[in-house]
């Protein structure tokens, strides 16, 4: 305890003993001053919620002199925006929840008092509150930091607060319609990294938007990672609901679902390839990124074109103030960013390179020389400001992963993604965003051992134009439209030199046009219950030019009574469109809904319901994603995938905030999921129809994500029970489908997922991170039995995917150690310290059924990549 | 591509901490199915008369040998109706032919009868092309000098044609086995590799390649997958041939009913 404390107390003990009642004369006080006055000079003790924000002022002067108890409790329920109830000896301290009551004259003179809140790097804060103290009512900033609340002529105070900032208060005058920027001040002197556990992550209760999870880049780097490479994607995996195929697999898969239908999001342009070397890492350099947010259900009407998630990865806007360099040395690859103002206040960039160390490949031969595997990723984000309504960003990605096998084995495949936003604000009440986008995925392989030559791609272009519309306090309109053209290159091969037995061979190439509409209300009928609904149409049309094959009864896969087996079907001739024609169209009206209805400020249940359409497919049938990433458009053989989901869930925070807990339950069904005959060969396939069958996915489970969000010990345990499947039947009596037409569990079903997640505060200069994951084994298919022939010992399977992989479990570690750093110096720095897989537990990343060359007898082999994994990186920043 | 998926998982294991086990995994044993491997092949510049077709079952996957079928009927009718007789030797399950009559492009049928069950198959005889050259040079691959062996053939460019090779050296233990179609190497001279870390001067190499049929170049694509195993691999499936039971649908036989014309040829590393 601090001596001033005794002091005051001392006083305060003595200015007791002289007055009969109770005298309080503070200037703006805290509720903790104000109740220890009270409570020093009476025998009322006040009882509150951990929760009450006992440092914040009360935005008012206390002037009571020798009252009595009634009569303070009086001044105070008049003056606080509290209520204070006497019960005994103590006096419970309430939140005001009764509706706030209009004035009467509010329609003749009411004004809107809009804004934007951002961080001191400029970057928009969103989730900060504006509260209107006069008014009991408030709102929080969207994505883009922007808020908008009508308010009467007059004077009003606005105290605006975000729980890792210093609040600010500000004092309005109310005459006319208002637009402000505000920057707020971090808490503190700390690095960010130390100030994110002070950051409160607490359940929204009362916004209907559920099934949502939110990470910050600090909260990513501070988890533990394999090799010491912090990763946004990989950093999902711990949430609730999100799954992956194993280690160093890439994609992941959200609440049973596929890993092509993820919408990857990066400053709003779709990402078509997410990882490099082959799955152990994702293309997002976290010290490029501000935070990323990822939609699981109740997906709003403005993301569209996959059916399973939305994953929102934000770059970082360069800070228009100051010039800041960022770098990490670490054992995988090293990273830099600067960012810093092009324009003091008016334009600033970013850009972020990183790139892994070429030689890799240190196990596979003492002989370096000849070969070459790494990645290398820039990012860049440009602002502009036009003028007080306009400003105009840039954001770009390049990456590729290059791999050189001595001259032999060549390839080289990534990521370019470019966008043009231009934002409009027309009033205080309407912005505008339009976007100009491009994307490309590109994958090129040189077999120089056979003379041969690959490459195939897909190309995005796409423009949008969305609209935030604040109409009042309680009901916003979202709305737009976008249209994206899609070129599809699935293949073109190259025989190289003369000798080459391969022909040169372009693969039809594919074009579809996808535009969409929407419309999106968040609408707040009462304090208590809110509703956000909205649709999306969606139109899909497959355009020539292509040669369109025919097949009779328009099946291209037939199937053989013979021998129980699919075929692909011999095509009866073909037709020709021409540049531009319509080859098929497709349309779907999306409908999404969620509702929330708060039972207090700290408790609410939330239901919602979204149908989304998808219509490019990602073509893969390996246990493993490879990184050639085919995509092919849905057409005249091949239906979008459609898909329905409804989450029912219950959020509560208790201890003042402290604590979260957030339960959902879901169930979804996916049409037309594409399912492979088996063996088919996909890639330089001019014939994709033959090979392809439209199933049917469903996946149904119960996450519980409980939070502790502020103190030194702050983190989440995450629990998901879910069961994934899907089935492809037979399109007749005769058909067998595929796995006899019978609903079989899908490659990432996981029927218990738990994942903690942990950090500690030990001292101002050590942060330790954890992670725990448990997860039921992936679901396999065993023989049960063997056969020969040809000399060739087989293995005769099961029911398809019947078994499972032993439990997949690891424990990881991380600590972090920022030595002191001396005041004159500007360079700031910290070690980040981990250890992956603590335990060396050798998870199964695969189990195969071989025959062992030298004994000849059959054997079960287990595949396992990580074993124990230390990191070591170095951050530094000035 | 399957050089692709090699690469790939050549670049876990290099990459991580990686390693493999042997590990029990407790199986269940499925009922056991009638297995025919009828693998008709005639080698260039002989006359093919001699045939075997062995007969098994399914066995638990962790025994060493498969049970022989014996006493069962075997027979092979070409087109015509002429019957090629098979004899059980005195090796159980394995059933002989001292007068098969090879015709390119002729088609055949297999029938085979046991324990009161008909099972049949027909498939065509398919024609190879000559070896034209063989070639040796050198390939660096991961930092050292492998031996290549080339063999070409040319294909004749009027349809899809698929072959099977299978290389064999005195280290191997089962013969390497590599599957081709010609759709993207059409009417082209088809090359054919051989490499192997450990093969030296003087190692003699036997390439046998035949021409095969569409559904027969499926079949074995599939026996690949489930052989090779691998987190590139598509899922494990049963793999249907093409023999039917003509008594019970459902109790199909495993196995392939296949002719091929071959070419051997043996090269001796200089």
């Amino acid at each position: 305890m601090k001596p001033s404390f005794f002091a005051a107390f001392f006083i305060l003990m003595i200015s007791k003993a002289f007055s009969q009642g109770i005298s309080v004369d503070l200037k703006n006080p805290t509720l903790r001053d104000v109740f220890q006055q009270v409570e020093n000079q009476s025998n009322y003790k006040f009882a509150y919620d951990d929760g009450l924000p006992l440092s914040n002022s009360v935005g008012t002067d206390l002037n009571i002199k020798n009252a009595a108890i009634d009569e303070v409790i009086a001044t105070l329920n008049e003056k606080l925006p509290y209520n204070f109830v006497p019960k005994g000896k103590n006096i419970a301290v309430l939140l005001k929840t009764e509706p706030f009551q209009k004035p009467k004259d509010s329609q003749a003179s009411s004004y809107t008092y809009s804004g934007v809140v951002l961080d001191e790097a400029n970057e928009p804060l969103m989730g900060a509150t504006i509260y209107i103290r006069e008014r009991q009512t408030g709102a929080v900033t969207d994505e883009n930091g922007a808020f908008s609340i009508t308010l009467s002529r007059g004077a009003h105070t606005a105290r605006i607060s975000h729980i890792g900032f210093s609040d600010r208060e500000i004092t309005l005058n109310l005459t006319g319609d208002v637009h402000e920027t505000y920057v707020l001040d971090a808490d503190g002197e700390v690095l960010d990294e130390v100030l994110v556990t002070s950051i409160k992550n607490s359940a929204e209760i009362k916004n209907p938007q559920m099934s949502m999870n939110r990470l910050s880049v600090a909260e990513i780097k501070r988890m533990p990672a394999a090799l010491g490479e912090p990763d946004p994607l990989k950093s999902i995996l711990q949430l609730p609901g999100v799954t992956n195929a194993g280690e160093a697999s890439s994609g992941f898969n959200v609440r049973g679902g596929a890993a092509d239908q993820n919408l990857i999001l990066l400053d709003g342009v779709p990402i078509l390839g997410d990882s490099h070397l082959f799955g152990f890492f994702s293309i997002f350099n976290a010290d490029a990124l501000s935070g990323l947010e990822l939609y699981k259900g109740g997906i709003p009407a403005g993301y569209g074109g996959r059916v399973s998630s939305v994953l929102d990865v934000h770059q970082k806007t360069g800070d228009d103030r100051d010039f800041y360099i960022n770098g990490d040395i670490g054992l995988i690859s090293s990273r830099l960013m600067a960012e810093g103002p092009l324009k003091k206040d008016q334009s600033s960039f970013m850009l972020a390179g990183r790139s892994s160390y070429a030689h890799l490949f240190l196990k596979l031969t003492e002989n370096l020389r000849d070969n070459v595997a790494y990645f290398y990723d820039f990012n860049a984000k440009l602002s502009h400001r036009l003028g007080p309504n306009d400003n105009l960003y840039f954001s770009g990605y390049h990456g590729r992963d290059v791999f050189n096998i001595g001259g032999e084995f060549a390839s080289r495949y990534g990521n370019s993604v470019a966008n043009l936003r231009w934002q409009h604000r027309f009033s205080d009440k309407l912005i505008s965003n339009l976007s100009a986008m491009y994307s490309m995925y590109l994958f090129e392989l040189d077999l120089n051992i056979v003379d041969f030559g690959w490459e195939n791609s897909v190309t995005n272009y796409g423009l949008k134009y969305d609209f935030n519309h604040y109409f009042s306090d309680d009901f916003i309109l979202n709305y737009g439209a976008q249209a994206v053209f899609y070129d599809f290159n699935p293949g073109t091969l190259t025989a190289k030199g003369e000798n080459s037995s391969f022909n040169s061979t372009q693969l039809d190439r594919k074009y579809a046009m996808e535009p969409a509409i929407y419309i999106d209300a968040e609408h707040k009928f009462s304090e208590r219950f809110s509703v956000r609904y909205g649709a999306r149409y969606s139109l899909f049309y497959r355009i020539g030019s292509e040669e369109i094959k025919q097949y009779e009864g328009d099946r291209a896969v037939v199937f053989n009574p013979d021998f129980q087996l699919y075929e692909g079907a011999t095509p009866t001739g073909s037709v020709h469109y021409g540049s531009g024609k319509t080859i098929s169209s497709f349309g779907n009206i999306e409908p999404r809904m969620g509702i929330s209805y708060a039972f207090n400020e700290d408790m609410s249940v939330k239901a919602s319901y979204n149908r989304m359409a998808q219509y490019i497919h990602l073509l893969a049938n390996t246990q493993s994603p490879i990184p050639i990433n085919l995509w092919t458009p849905s057409g005249p053989f091949i239906d979008p995938q459609q898909l329905d989901q409804i989450a029912l869930g219950y959020f509560m925070n208790f201890k003042g905030g402290d604590f979260s807990l957030e339960t959902e339950v879901f169930h979804k069904t996916v049409q037309n999921r594409i399912d492979y005959i088996d063996g088919a060969n996909l890639i330089a396939n001019n014939a994709i129809e033959q090979v392809i069958l439209n199933g049917e996915a469903r996946a149904h489970g119960l996450e519980v994500l409980l939070k502790k969000n502020t103190g030194r010990l702050t983190g989440w345990v995450a629990y998901t029970l879910s069961r994934a499947e899907q089935r492809t039947p037979g399109r007749t009596p005769e058909e067998t489908g595929i796995a006899n037409g019978e609903w079989y569990r899908s490659p990432y079903d996981k029927l218990h997922d738990i994942s903690v997640t942990g950090g500690y505060q030990l001292d101002s200069r050590w942060t330790l991170g954890a992670n725990f994951a448990f997860q039921t084994g992936r679901p396999v298919t065993f023989p049960d039995g063997q056969y020969e022939f040809g000399g060739i010992k087989i293995p005769n399977y099961g029911s398809r995917n019947d078994s499972r992989l032993p439990a997949y479990h690891h424990l990881d570690l991380s600590a972090t150690y920022v030595p002191k750093s001396k005041k004159e110096k500007k360079l700031q720095g910290e070690w980040v310290f981990s250890l992956y897989n603590v335990y060396g537990r050798n998870n199964a990343a695969s189990i195969n059924f071989r025959t062992n060359e030298e004994t000849g007898i059959n054997e079960a082999v287990r595949l396992s990549i990580f074993g124990i994994v230390p990191g070591i990186s170095y951050n530094f920043k000035f | 591509m399957n050089l692709y998926k090699r690469i790939g998982y050549l670049l876990i294991l290099a990459l991580s901490t990686s390693c493999e086990d042997v590990i029990d995994v407790n199986l269940n044993t499925a009922e056991p199915r009638l297995v025919i491997d009828a693998n008709i092949s005639w080698a260039k510049g002989t006359d093919g008369s001699q045939q075997t077709i062995r007969l098994s079952t399914t066995a638990d996957y962790y025994a060493a040998e498969v049970p022989p079928v014996s006493g069962a009927e075997v027979l092979i009718a070409n087109s015509s109706g002429e019957e090629f007789h098979f004899v059980e030797t005195s090796e159980a399950g394995r059933y002989d032919c001292g007068n098969f009559v090879p015709v390119i492009g002729e088609e055949y049928r297999l029938t085979i009868i046991n324990n009161g069950h008909t099972y049949t198959a027909s498939e065509k005889l398919i024609e190879m092309p000559e070896i034209s050259a063989v070639e040796q040079d050198g390939v660096s691959f991961f930092g050292n000098e492998w031996i290549r062996i080339k063999v070409y053939y040319p294909d004749n460019g009027e349809e899809g044609n698929f072959y099977l090779s299978e290389v064999n050296t005195a280290f191997l233990a089962t013969p390497t086995r590599t599957l081709i179609d010609n759709e993207l190497s059409q009417g082209n001279r088809i090359q054919v590799d051989f490499m192997h870390e450990d093969l030296e001067v003087g190692n003699e190499v036997t390439f046998r390649i035949g021409g095969i049929s569409r559904r027969f170049f499926h079949y074995m694509t599939l026996l690949e997958e489930v052989t090779s195993g691998g987190a590139f691999s598509t899922p494990p499936a049963n793999i249907r041939g093409n023999i039917v039971n003509q008594t019970d649908g459902s109790e199909y036989a495993l196995g392939y009913f296949r002719l091929s014309e071959v070419e051997v040829i043996s090269y001796v590393v200089k």
